[in-house]
């Protein structure tokens, strides 16, 4: 039976350079269930470090959930940000090595960047990725859209109503022949706005999410999906508007 | 040739990082692709871009560049303009366009590496 599950499918954790120290992936689990959502994609910049311990403390204590679902928000060689979700644990890290193999050479440099932590699954310590994952990798959006369509996975072009790393600050428009989940639209701007403002790409199915780089801003964006069970393959169908599956956004 | 000077002589306008605008330009970078910039631009060099967000900031530190040049009478980010200040990065806004601008430094004299 279709039921409405509330989804955010992009939040970082402390994992991406750019996101707030206090962003481990159990302080924001807890505030993802404290804001009332029930699905949540952990997208950390060409990174998925911190998915597991993310599932695991979704799992835990007395109260679980939200469904944790994994992935990673991929700087391609084009310098636009794609979220990929990735339909379980294995073929999310599977994806990772990949992406992982096609990161600019070099080390982060954390005064400059931000640190990059990650947290053991099983015993909660800290480690440092010293990999440069503020860079952009090598991976075109095509070879992204590819490799992670092939593994059961959904891609979703970030933020397109933004200049920065967008696909339509980038490219200019959307390409044809790429087989995109849909887009992501920001929580700066809502359905109609963004419709307004880029007829092009009324043809793409839109989620909102709220791109959370701290704990406060998670829950400021989110999208509701009509599906039957909190899969990525469910999440596909709802954006192809495919079985009855939908997706609603304000 | 100071950053101070090519501002001066360029009319731009200094929107970030001003009291490092004596520091000292010694080649120049045209791009608008940060993996480019960061495989090629030199030390010191001076380099022109449309690009506003604060990863330009970021690259123009780790490579230790002299300056950027938000060209095309783009507006540089908040945030970026904020890292700038606070990490002394000197960053120039002009109208003109990108190509204009490097016409106008290779007559002032900065060389790329070639």
């Amino acid at each position: 039976m279709l039921g409405a599950w509330a989804a955010d499918l992009h939040v970082h954790t402390f994992l991406s350079p750019c996101a707030s120290r206090d962003m481990s992936p159990g302080a924001v689990v807890r505030r993802c269930r404290e804001v009332g959502l029930d699905i949540v994609a952990i997208t950390d910049h060409n990174a998925a470090g911190n998915v597991a311990r993310a599932m695991a403390e979704a799992v835990s204590g007395p109260t679980t959930g939200p469904v944790i679902i994994p992935g990673m928000e991929v700087c391609t060689s084009e310098e636009l940000h794609v979220l990929t979700l990735l339909p379980d644990l294995a073929r999310a890290t599977q994806w990772e090595a990949v992406v992982r193999r096609a990161l600019t050479p070099g080390e982060n440099v954390p005064k400059i960047f931000g640190e990059q932590w990650v947290q053991d699954a099983c015993t909660g310590a800290l480690c440092s990725d010293t990999a440069l994952l503020a860079a952009p990798t090598r991976l075109s959006l095509a070879d992204v859209v590819s490799q992670v369509t092939d593994l059961g996975g959904a891609c979703i072009p970030s933020h397109v109503d933004r200049a920065a790393f967008s696909i339509l600050g980038q490219l200019g428009f959307v390409p044809e022949g790429l087989d995109l989940a849909g887009l992501e639209i920001s929580r700066a701007i809502n359905r109609e706005e963004a419709l307004l403002r880029m007829p092009q790409i009324a043809r793409y199915s839109l989620i909102s999410s709220s791109d959370a780089h701290s704990l406060d801003e998670i829950g400021l964006g989110c999208s509701l999906l009509w599906i039957e069970e909190p899969t990525v393959a469910e999440i596909i169908l709802a954006l192809r508007g495919a079985r009855g599956r939908r997706v609603e956004i304000e | 040739m100071t950053v101070q000077d090519i501002a001066d002589a360029l009319g731009m306008t200094c929107v970030a990082g001003s009291p490092e605008m004596d520091r000292e330009v010694t080649s120049g970078y045209a791009s608008d692709l940060l993996s480019d910039v960061m495989g090629h631009a030199q030390d010191g060099a001076i380099w022109v871009t449309s690009q506003v967000h604060q990863n330009v900031v970021a690259v123009a530190l780790l490579l230790n560049l002299s300056a950027v040049v938000i060209a095309g009478g783009l507006e540089l980010m908040e945030d970026a303009a904020d890292k700038a200040d606070a990490r002394g990065v000197p960053v120039l806004s002009t109208r003109l366009p990108a190509f204009e601008v490097v016409g106008r430094l290779y007559q002032l004299g900065v060389r790329g590496e070639v």
